[in-house]
């Protein structure tokens, strides 16, 4: 009786335990999420902010006078249509590289091609779409 | 009786330093009043984190970068020459329809007297940076068609998204270029488009590949700008 009860209880605090460490876990990797975007976020607030939009919706401040709306990043269905090899070219070597217009700038001479696989994949984790998951 | 003493004493240190009564001392205003906001020499910290955090353009090249008489004139009327201020993230306002500029979050630059901003201008035109920066010359005086060069600028090259080559007419997120002709000298307009991230390693302007005739017809078009401000 006695023996059950203690183990019950030790089951008890075992799950417990258990419960908190996950959820520290899960903070934790939380936390190591925003650090891992926080640079590349960074990045994105400097050089595209300024069409694409806080709101990564293709409404920045430049955007209204600009006769070729910036791509909304938000938009799944949108960006789930462009595949990851052109979503780093147009970055690199900019929009007339894929067809695109050319208000879309290239950014390789002043990001290094790590850099904008960060903003590419970024890109992807903004609109939760697309081809993230097959890296 | 007892003032004389101190007349004297005043009349004495004025004689001592003529700098000090007659001619305002140029870098002494820059040091003073606006090193807090402008780097006046190169600053060994060129990370994306210090150009988030400087408060007003680099003034270190100013010499090779404005003409004299804009400065004399400017530094006694300021008026905005970013659209979206420095930077223009710290000055965006969200809103249903898009995002819009916070004018009212934007200071106003300080102002000097017209002996300041003389003494200030021409300290300021000391101030050469680094060898090589803008080199001399660089620059082919052409005649461009302000139509051809504005077709280049705003259609086929794409700056109009973030400079006004005309009053009101283009984008927020650079500085407005439609007096840059009265503001710049040409070399360094030539200069800046060739390479921006020769002026500072991370600003938010595109290095794009323009060939040479392109450099030219866009700093020609751009040198003859002399637009007044739309205010
Ligand atoms: C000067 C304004 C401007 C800036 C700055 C800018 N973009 Fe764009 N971007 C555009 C425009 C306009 C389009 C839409 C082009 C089109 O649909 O023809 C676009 C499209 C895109 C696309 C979609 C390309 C495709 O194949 O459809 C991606 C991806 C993109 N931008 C990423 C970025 C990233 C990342 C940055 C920052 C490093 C950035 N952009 C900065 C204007 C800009
Ligand atoms: C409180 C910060 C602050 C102080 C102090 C200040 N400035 Fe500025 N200055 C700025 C900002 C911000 C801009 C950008 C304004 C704009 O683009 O509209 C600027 C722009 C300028 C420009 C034009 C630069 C360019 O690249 O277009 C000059 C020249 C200048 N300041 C000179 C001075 C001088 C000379 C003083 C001292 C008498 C001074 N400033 C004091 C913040 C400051
Ligand atoms: C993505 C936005 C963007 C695009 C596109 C762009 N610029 Fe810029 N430009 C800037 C910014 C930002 C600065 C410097 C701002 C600062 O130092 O505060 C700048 C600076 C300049 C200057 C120097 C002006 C000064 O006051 O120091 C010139 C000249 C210039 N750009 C010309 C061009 C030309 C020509 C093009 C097209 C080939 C172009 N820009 C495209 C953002 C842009």
């Amino acid at each position: 009786m006695v023996t059950q009860y203690i183990r019950k209880v030790g089951l008890f605090v075992l799950s417990a335990s258990l419960l908190v460490a996950g959820l520290q876990i899960g903070a934790r990797a939380r936390a190591d999420d925003d650090a891992k975007w926080a640079a590349t976020e960074k990045l994105y607030n400097t050089y595209c902010v300024q069409c694409h939009g806080m709101n990564r919706n293709g409404k920045g401040i430049n955007a209204k006078s600009m006769p070729v709306q910036p791509r909304d990043h938000s938009d799944p269905k949108g960006m789930g249509a462009i595949p990851d090899s052109e979503i780093v070219k147009a970055i690199t070597y900019g929009g007339l590289s894929v067809n695109k217009s050319v208000l879309m700038p290239a950014w390789g001479k002043v990001l290094s091609a790590q850099q904008i696989q960060d903003l590419a994949a970024y890109i992807r984790h903004v609109c939760q779409c697309g081809a993230e998951a097959k890296h | 009786m007892g003032r004389i003493p101190i007349l004297l004493c005043v009349a004495a240190l004025t004689a001592a330093a003529p700098a000090l009564a007659g001619a305002a001392d140029g870098d002494a205003i820059l040091k003073q009043q606006c090193a807090p906001c402008h780097a006046l020499s190169k600053p060994s910290d060129l990370s994306l984190e210090r150009l988030w955090k400087r408060k007003g353009p680099d003034l270190y090249y100013a010499g090779v970068k404005f003409n004299q008489q804009w400065l004399v004139q400017w530094l006694q009327n300021p008026a905005r020459i970013r659209p979206a201020g420095e930077f223009y993230f710290k000055h965006v306002k969200m809103t249903p329809g898009g995002d819009i500029v916070d004018i009212a979050a934007l200071p106003r630059h300080p102002r000097l007297s017209k002996a300041d901003a003389e003494a200030a201008a021409a300290a300021l035109m000391a101030l050469k940076g680094p060898d090589a920066m803008v080199s001399k010359g660089a620059f082919k005086k052409q005649a461009v068609p302000a139509l051809i060069g504005a077709m280049f600028f705003e259609k086929l090259r794409g700056c109009a998204a973030c400079h006004m080559d005309k009053p009101n007419s283009g984008g927020l997120s650079g500085p407005e270029l439609y007096d840059a002709g009265k503001r710049l000298q040409p070399d360094y307009i030539y200069a800046y488009i060739k390479a921006p991230q020769r002026f500072d390693p991370h600003i938010w302007m595109p290095q794009l590949d323009l060939s040479e005739t392109d450099l030219q017809r866009l700093a020609n078009y751009l040198a003859a700008r002399q637009d007044a401000a739309a205010k």
